[in-house]
């Protein structure tokens, strides 16, 4: 979806990134002094997630860059770190839970990279082994079609010795990597899903074989590969469907790259649902066999999710029986199922990947001492 | 306004019901009284352009007075050069100020407003001060209910259908509307119960990739409907069972085996097996009801049983 209207905050409108972030764009700007009359803007629409998806506004973050993922205790989290470089997407997925996550949504890039650059600075000097990703709040590599954000942020990782960067992504927006020195500190990953959920629920992204063949040409630029079957839709088929996705996933891409491949069911908040029904009517995501799991999300009923775990993993391991599998926001009853194990008999979720990002992308094992 | 002056009853055009408030039709009761001691309010009626009159206001009285044979009936006569938004105003005024309305005539009133007055904010002005709401949005809200279809209608009359719903039923094409409505008036369920057989169908036309209306004909829905031996009560348990079985068959199949293995077990009456909140916890609750040891020892041996038991922990390990 392209960007038609560009805002930029006033106080940073002499910034470089801004200057450089304009030009790429080739849209007049409106200067605000308020970020409010964005929002209206926005807000002013029939639809404004859709119009939010269409307006960037440039500014800068306030607050931190570092967060931590917002996890529940009632299921097992893997302990990542979000690092916080703008909010939303442009593209258009039915069952992307930033609809409803901020009010309104507004497509923000945050320019401030010296308060970026200070906070990395700081957490590296923690030498503890982190694993922090961009794509939580937005999709990490939407950003490369205008700002210089990869190039910014791999060097910077390539130069320390504990943290890994994972980029995480439904496009195919590479090539800025191309060059960059990563020293093997910043992992490429992909979302993963099948030809019949991509095409209907992910709005403008890259068609899987897109995505696997953006991922092969990573790894052969020396990247570390990381793959998420998340949000897994259950349907009619669906085991055959995403078994095929394995399949072609390890004919495209060696399994000695990948440094973990996460499943996950589709889960979202009760709110969103409405929120599907009007934007996406001829969606039918949201009719699946839905219970309120205990972080009050809407999931699908645990036998169910297992089900579909199980033959998951039994083709991963078959076709790659040392890749390192786990599920994302599951209780140990899902994992024993699913895995036949539990995070525990390795030391939990956090240790187990924390192991596989020092073997994958060479950090320094001294970061576990005091974790 | 106008003497009164006596017309002819063929004169009246009463086909048009331009300017008709009430939904009550019967006369009976009416022209009894009219028998009795005479038509007090002449009707209020509207001399045509081309030849003849439509009524304004009374349209319950002319039928009454048609009702007992009269050929003749006194009137009051507007012109038919008179501002139409003031014959709109006598319409309901003569009705709203007079008694209650229901919601259908109050959607009427408001409809009929609107053909005169195009602003939000004037309309509501009007409206309040012949009686009706004040408050636009809600106006706006009403006024679609008078282009409902009759059961619909007929439904809010009969107080199965609430204003809420017969907005929600508005969405949908007129034949669903129509044949909710008539579920709703057969199985005599509240606005909660509604919404629910509302969603439970919408959502299982959306997963089967099915309408409404066809799941409405299918046989095993027309099947519990149409039972003559199942009262209402029972046609309202099985209805809503049926529905969430299909809306959610392995979670229905899950509770299913669960409650065989309660069966199976023979709980005693002290006893509760507690599943987890849809399955989705790992904890099961087992609560034992006593009031001393020998009791408590009593129900040990039913709880050696329950440990025993294959099938309740080959369901556990599923
Ligand atoms: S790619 Fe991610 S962030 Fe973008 S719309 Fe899809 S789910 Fe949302």
């Amino acid at each position: 979806m392209a960007i038609t209207k560009l805002y930029i905050d006033q106080r940073v409108q002499d910034f470089p990134e801004t200057l450089s972030i304009q030009s790429r764009l080739n849209l007049p700007a409106t200067v605000v002094t308020n970020c409010q009359d964005v929002f209206d803007y926005v807000l002013s629409s029939k639809d404004p997630i859709l119009k939010a998806k269409q307006t960037l506004l440039l500014t800068c973050n306030n607050g931190a860059f570092i967060k931590n993922c917002p996890g529940t205790r009632c299921y097992t989290c893997c302990d990542y770190k979000i690092l916080h470089i703008g909010t939303f997407c442009h593209l258009d997925c039915t069952y992307c839970i930033l609809q409803s996550y901020f009010h309104p949504p507004v497509l923000q890039y945050f320019v401030n990279h010296q308060h970026l650059l200070a906070q990395m600075k700081n957490l590296f000097a923690q030498q503890q082994i982190t694993r922090i990703g961009t794509g939580e709040f937005t999709d990490s590599m939407i950003w490369e079609l205008w700002t210089d954000l990869s190039s910014l942020l791999v060097p910077a990782f390539a130069d320390q010795q504990y943290a890994t960067l994972e980029l995480k992504t439904k496009t195919t927006a590479i090539e800025g990597l191309k060059s960059l020195r990563h020293n093997h500190k910043t992992i490429a990953a992909w979302s993963l899903n099948t030809h019949r959920v991509i095409t209907r629920e992910e709005h403008s992204s890259a068609s899987l074989t897109a995505r696997l063949n953006a991922a092969a040409k990573c790894a052969s630029w020396g990247y570390p590969l990381a793959f998420h079957f998340d949000p897994m839709v259950i349907y009619e088929g669906c085991e055959k469907e995403y078994k095929q996705v394995v399949q072609q996933l390890f004919s495209t891409v060696d399994p000695g790259r990948i440094v973990w491949i996460s499943l996950g069911t589709l889960r979202f908040m009760p709110a969103l649902k409405k929120i599907i029904q009007k934007r996406f009517p001829e969606s039918n995501i949201i009719y699946g066999e839905f219970i309120t799991g205990l972080d009050g999300k809407m999931r699908y009923f645990k036998p169910s999710r297992i089900e579909l775990y199980r033959s998951m993993v039994s083709r991963i391991r078959e076709l790659a029986p040392h890749v390192c599998i786990y599920l994302c926001m599951e209780d140990n009853d899902v994992w024993k199922e699913s895995l036949g194990f539990i995070p525990d008999d390795y030391g939990g979720l956090p240790r187990m990947l924390d192991e596989r990002a020092i073997q994958h992308c060479q950090l320094d094992p001294k970061g576990l001492i005091g974790k | 306004m106008n003497d009164i002056e006596n017309i002819q009853l063929s004169a009246v055009k009463l086909e048009d019901n331009t300017y008709r408030i009430t939904t009550k039709a019967k006369v009976d009761d009416l022209a009894a009284s009219i028998q009795q001691i005479g038509l007090i309010h002449p009707p209020l009626i509207k001399q045509t352009a081309s030849a003849g009159y439509v009524i304004v206001s009374g349209f319950r009285r002319i039928a009454a007075c048609m009702y007992l044979g009269w050929k003749e009936i006194p009137t009051r006569v507007l012109d038919a050069d008179i501002d139409d938004a003031r014959c709109v105003s006598y319409a309901i005024a003569d009705n709203a100020l007079q008694r209650p309305l229901n919601l259908i005539e109050i959607s009427r009133s408001i409809a009929l407003l609107s053909t005169v007055i195009t602003d939000d904010d004037a309309l509501a002005e009007t409206a309040s001060k012949l009686g009706l709401p004040a408050d636009p949005g809600l106006n706006r809200k009403i006024k679609k209910i008078c282009d409902l279809a009759t059961p619909i209608q007929d439904g809010i009359l009969a107080n199965t259908i609430s204003l809420a719903m017969a907005l929600e039923l508005a969405k949908f094409d007129a034949n669903i509307g129509v044949a909710f409505a008539k579920i709703f008036a057969q199985l005599k369920i509240g606005l909660n119960k509604q919404r629910e057989l509302i969603v439970l169908l919408d959502e299982i036309a959306h997963r089967e990739n099915t309408t409404i209306e066809n799941l409405l004909n299918e046989k095993d829905i027309r099947q519990i409907l149409d039972d003559d031996n199942l009262d209402r009560a029972q046609q309202r348990q099985r209805i809503r069972e049926y529905l969430t079985q299909r809306r959610f068959p392995t979670i229905s199949r899950t509770q299913h085996e669960f409650k065989k293995q309660i069966k199976n077990l023979e709980l005693d009456h002290r006893m509760a097996l507690v599943p987890p909140k849809d399955f989705e916890g790992s904890s099961y609750t087992l609560r034992l009801s006593f009031s001393g040891v020998s009791e408590l020892e009593e129900l040990q041996g039913k709880l050696d049983r329950i440990i025993q038991s294959k099938g309740l922990a080959k369901f556990l390990s599923k």
